[in-house]
């Protein structure tokens, strides 16, 4: 295979990974928690680099760590989480830089890492993100319905015996799997738009949660696909233009739903999916969201 | 010590304290998702101005004032929209990239748009780091009082007949004007860590607000201070070895604080700033 022919699998084997992780980062409101996921990751990919470990390895290990950690500080409700994210995000970014601009040649190396290299994946990068991919259609198909029944009713899910702090782990924890995944390819800064996206288009146009998943699924694959072979025959950053696109489609479905609400108001019928009002009953996830 | 490294520190422990002090609103408010928004935006301003070879910070601030009209407008920092400024953000950041990925050698540019370059800090940053300080000192001590009580009560505001929306878009403009001073010297992807670390840190060793902007400022211009020193010792990139401190700080802050969890949560805690 060339190496536009892996370039573009990657990128549509990512955007169908990330689509369907992306429902349940937006049913769970965690689009700041994961932007601070991707920021974190990436001194640990830069250490492994340095250190000539497997990147998946480093980058892995530095996760679970940060998901422990956010795990802790979420117990501590006097806490104001969004600062403590945010701390972690900017902080962690800049280690990764530090850690960089110890070595020689840089610029390049910073450049690689914060938007990617999409066009060097190699046969051992397809396999791991076809391994995550499984991860995550095996989680959605095992604990898919305790996902969202965790996302929409906490307490009620808690009464019923089950137990949150699991489920949140596994949800993090895979989460943190499919950022592994896309930094080396996408970017440390662009990664989250492969995570949270697809599912913002998504729910423009439908509340239905296996719609939603659908959309998305094919709103990352579309990404994927149309913005390598755009960064190939115009000569731009790859990672830059799935991003572009991925944002030109949320700006599109934005503009088409919004024109379509505004129409069957004023026939005096109930939109469909009216961008202002919450998804549904209010998805929240008590202990790690953020209070913007 | 030679005339460059002088004048990064200048500019350093300006913008560290401008940041500081100006950070324990965003704390109090809990912006630090929005205040990410808005560097990832000034990014692409910051890449506009390179290609076409204007000032950065001309760039910089058109950006910042284009995402705090927005902002104000459609309430984008609100709760509800976390979806679309998490989109807004990464696609800022895209197409900043894909901009800057037109032209040869395009990964020293983007370095300096994203992590920025202190060591050429000029006369005229400084003076305009020197001219935003002021600027900011004097709009927090004149609007102490009513930047507080709409920080924790913005009910509380309206009904005694101040205009919450002139106080909520003064400090959104306040911010862009210190995002877009920083940028020359942190780039696009730090001022976060110097905007809430040293705040944090004061807002967790004081509950009081003004001692807290006071500690916030200066532990800002001492982490800027300290991150030229590491960064020419081990020769590391400077405005991220500042970040890294600011982070630093706020993890020994958590570690030593003296107040005790019982009186953390006896404290009032202010509300979200939703209507941002």
């Amino acid at each position: 295979m060339t190496a536009v022919g892996r370039a573009i699998l990657e990128a549509v084997l990512l955007g169908t990974v990330g689509g369907l992780i992306s429902v349940q980062i937006t049913l769970r409101r965690l689009p700041f928690f994961t932007l601070a996921m991707t920021h974190a990751t990436f001194p640990g990919v830069v250490l492994a680099a340095i250190a000539g470990i497997n990147l998946y390895a480093g980058g892995g290990l530095f996760g679970v760590l940060i998901v422990l950690g956010v795990l802790a500080l979420s117990r501590r409700p006097e806490q104001g989480t969004s600062t403590a994210i945010g701390i972690m995000l900017s902080a962690g970014f800049a280690l990764g830089v530090v850690l960089l601009s110890a070595r020689d040649g840089f610029s390049k190396d910073l450049t690689a890492y914060t938007v990617g290299q999409i066009l060097t994946v190699g046969n051992s990068d397809l396999l791991a993100v076809t391994v995550v991919g499984l991860i995550v259609v095996g989680l959605l198909a095992v604990a898919g319905r305790q996902l969202t029944f965790r996302a929409f009713d906490p307490s009620a899910y808690a009464a019923a015996g089950y137990r949150p702090t699991a489920i949140d782990m596994a949800l993090l924890l895979t989460v943190e799997a499919v950022i592994v995944v896309a930094v080396p390819a996408v970017g440390a800064i662009l990664a989250v738009a492969v995570l949270v996206a697809p599912a913002a288009i998504a729910r423009l146009w439908t509340h239905d949660i296996t719609a939603m998943t659908a959309i998305a699924v094919a709103a990352g694959a579309g990404s994927g696909l149309t913005g390598v072979l755009i960064s190939t025959s115009y000569d731009v950053a790859a990672g830059g233009a799935i991003t572009v696109v991925t944002g030109t489609l949320f700006a599109l479905s934005l503009a088409a739903t919004t024109a379509r609400n505004a129409v069957t108001a004023r026939r005096g019928r109930r939109p469909a999916a009216d961008p202002a009002t919450p998804v549904t009953a209010g998805p929240q996830m008590k202990t790690v969201e953020e209070t913007g | 010590m030679s005339g460059l490294s002088e004048r990064a520190l200048l500019e350093l422990v300006l913008t560290g304290a401008v940041c500081g002090a100006l950070g324990v609103q965003v704390v109090l408010r809990r912006l630090a998702f929005f205040t990410e928004t808005f560097g990832h935006i000034t990014f692409l301003g910051i890449v506009a101005a390179t290609i076409t070879g204007t000032d950065i910070k001309l760039g910089a601030g058109l950006a910042a004032m284009c995402a705090v009209a927005v902002t104000s407008r459609h309430g984008i920092a609100s709760r509800r929209n976390h979806q679309h400024a998490g989109v807004m953000v990464s696609g800022a950041l895209a197409l900043g990239v894909v901009l800057i990925s037109a032209r040869p050698g395009f990964s020293k540019d983007l370095t300096a748009a994203l992590v920025g370059s202190p060591l050429t800090a000029g006369t005229g940053d400084i003076a305009m780091a020197t001219v935003v300080a002021a600027l900011v000192a004097g709009a927090l001590t004149l609007g102490h009082k009513e930047l507080a009580l709409a920080a924790f009560d913005p009910g509380a505001t309206r009904a005694l007949g101040y205009r919450t929306r002139l106080i909520d878009s003064g400090l959104l403009a306040l911010l862009a004007i210190t995002v877009m001073t920083a940028a020359p010297a942190v780039g696009a992807a730090l001022p976060l860590a110097l905007l809430i670390g040293p705040a944090a840190s004061a807002l967790l060793w004081t509950r009081r607000i003004l001692p807290a902007t006071l500690l916030g400022g200066l532990l800002g211009a001492a982490s800027g201070a300290a991150g030229l020193a590491v960064s020419l010792h081990y020769r590391v990139a400077t405005a991220a070895g500042t970040a890294v401190i600011c982070g630093a700080l706020f993890a020994l802050a958590a570690a030593t604080s003296t107040l005790t969890a019982d009186q953390r949560r006896a404290c009032p805690s202010p509300a979200p700033a939703t209507s941002l």
